[in-house]
């Protein structure tokens, strides 16, 4: 448009940089030095003028909407904050539960190293883990994380107590404590009424009596044993139970009932293994506290499960003679079978001969 | 954050005493504090923003698309308030940032309204246009800073009065009209030397005449 005045740049001195730096940037140096630059400094002041109040009409309804936009756009950002935390917090839980169920696979596989059968050690991380749920009410995660130590801690003590004593020995801690737990959640008194043990006219005929006579030789033993255990010093093992009840229906004493007891009978004859989880377990549970620290749980409230189950590690290591005792059956013993928990039945020692 | 008490720092600034197109370091410390207001969503530090950059909205607005003028800057100062939270620099970037959106919300507009083209031209559009036949009763001291804006528009081809515009309602410098056109800087001084010499032409042509 204004291109077409060839006259201009002929009758008015150029524009230097300087000078229209000094136009739009609202400096009044150079204004006035030519006629051209004061035209363009005016015609800029007036493009700079103050606000005319029509231009501020709808300030309010502007500055309202402005802040109801700031104050969402402030929630959808904590919103926007928040959804990673959660997504850290579900993470980290299910990291955790993933965590707690490889411990739990772990610990039981460590129980299991060798001597009890995968279901029941599977049986006995389930029943861990659920035992001390209601125990200590953690949240879920706690619940998986607790039970896994909790059961960490058994298989890592069972493991150990394997390496000193004989893995029947500790194939019946773990059933022991598998099956006490179990019935804790169920109810202790039909367990009470429940408890059978092995048949002693059957294949552990052999078994019950060496370990009926080890049992015998070690009596003293075992009673300081029990002191350990208060709880066990009324109580006759079942399985020795059995043999009494054995030896009484054929007329004799446990001795004259054992006398033509041969190995060959029971190693042929695993026992009744489809009636307990247990039942591959070496039957001087009793005799052992350190074994039979679990197998009495169901004696006590479901409360003092997670302390028997401290007991459990305790005991293995401040009653050595304990474990002492139970490998020196196991040893003679390797193939006796004995129910999980060690039974409320009979008087304890009484049926020693 | 600044609290919404009584002892804001930017509670002098307020004053209208403060010039608008002051970039000091005082004024950007100042600044921060009514940034922080604002972003808190406080309402006399959003008052502060919209005084000092409506009215000079509405012109680089109206001189462009004057049709569509309020309902843009009603969007621009949503699209500020919904962003304001992530923004982070002195008064200067402050402004740089608000032209920038406005200059996109004006593009977007005429994108979207190509039916204008068939739009009948409100006559408060020619009333802003200085034509010929008014050099002569031409005050350039008497032009409302609406009138002076349509007038260097209406002069101008779009890039240099799009580039003057920026520069004197922005008070931005040309390296900030450089970013926001998408130009280098040295487009920038060649396009607003050009535009300072036709507008010149144009007003000494017309002045020349009034005199």
């Amino acid at each position: 448009m204004s291109d077409s005045d060839d006259l201009y740049d002929v009758t008015q001195p150029p524009i230097s940089e300087e000078l229209a730096e000094q136009l739009l940037s609202g400096s009044n140096h150079g204004v006035g030095s030519t006629p051209s630059a004061s035209q363009l400094g005016a015609l800029f002041a007036a493009v700079r003028a103050p606000a005319d109040p029509s231009e501020l009409d709808n300030m309010d309804a502007i500055v309202s909407v402005f802040q109801g936009a700031v104050v969402t756009t402030a929630a959808g950002q904590s919103t926007a904050r928040t959804r990673p935390m959660i997504k850290k917090l579900l993470t980290g839980k299910a990291l955790a539960t993933l965590g707690a169920i490889t411990l739990v696979s772990a610990g039981a596989a460590a129980a299991a190293t060798g001597t009890v059968p995968s279901p029941f050690s599977s049986d006995k991380a389930k029943e861990v883990t659920a035992e001390h749920v209601p125990e200590k009410a953690f949240d879920a995660v706690g619940k998986h994380a607790d039970g896994t130590d909790d059961d960490a801690d058994e298989a890592t003590d069972t493991t150990e107590a394997a390496d000193e004593s004989t893995e029947p020995t500790e194939a019946t801690e773990a059933t022991e404590a598998t099956e006490a737990k179990a019935d804790d959640e169920t109810d202790a008194t039909d367990d009470a009424t429940e408890g059978q043990g092995p048949d002693a006219t059957g294949p552990a005929k052999y078994g019950l009596c060496t370990a009926f006579a080890a049992h015998a030789e070690h009596g003293d033993d075992a009673d300081d044993a029990d002191d350990a255990t208060p709880t066990e010093s009324t109580e006759v093992p079942v399985p020795f139970q059995n043999l009494a009840d054995a030896a009484a229906a054929a007329g004799q004493t446990v001795e004259e009932f054992c006398a033509d007891a041969t190995p060959g009978r029971s190693e042929s004859a695993p026992g009744h293994s489809e009636e307990s989880p247990s039942a591959t377990a070496p039957g001087h549970s009793d005799d052992n506290p350190s074994a039979t620290a679990p197998g009495h749980s169901e004696d006590s409230p479901s409360a003092t499960a997670p302390g028997q189950t401290e007991d459990s590690t305790v005991t293995s290591d401040d009653s050595t003679d304990k474990s002492d005792k139970s490998d020196d059956k196991s040893e003679d013993n390797p193939s006796v079978t004995a129910p999980g928990h060690g039974g409320e039945h009979g008087s304890g020692h009484g049926d020693n001969p | 954050m600044a609290g919404r008490g009584g002892d804001l720092r930017f509670v002098p600034v307020l004053s209208d005493d403060v010039d608008m197109t002051s970039s000091h370091r005082d004024d950007d410390v100042a600044f921060s504090d009514i940034l922080a207001a604002a972003q808190a969503g406080d309402g006399r530090a959003i008052e502060w923003l919209f005084v000092r950059l409506q009215p000079r909205l509405l012109r680089f607005l109206n001189a462009q698309e004057a049709r569509a003028a309020d309902d843009i800057a009603g969007d621009l100062w949503l699209a500020v308030a919904t962003q304001i939270a992530a923004f982070e620099g002195g008064w200067s970037e402050f402004r740089s940032w608000v032209f920038s959106i406005a200059r996109r919300r004006l593009a977007d507009h005429r994108r979207t309204a190509v039916r204008r083209r068939t739009d009948v031209t409100e006559a408060a559009v020619f009333d802003l246009r200085p034509s010929s036949e008014t050099t002569e009763e031409l005050v350039l001291d008497a032009l409302s800073g609406q009138e002076a804006a349509a007038m260097i528009a209406s002069s101008l081809r779009s890039e240099q009065a799009e580039v003057l515009l920026l520069r004197l309602l922005g008070d931005l410098d040309v390296d900030q009209v450089a970013r926001i056109m998408n130009h280098t800087p040295n487009w920038v001084r060649v396009t607003q030397h050009r535009a300072l010499r036709n507008l010149a032409r144009r007003l000494g042509t017309k002045i020349a005449v009034m005199r």
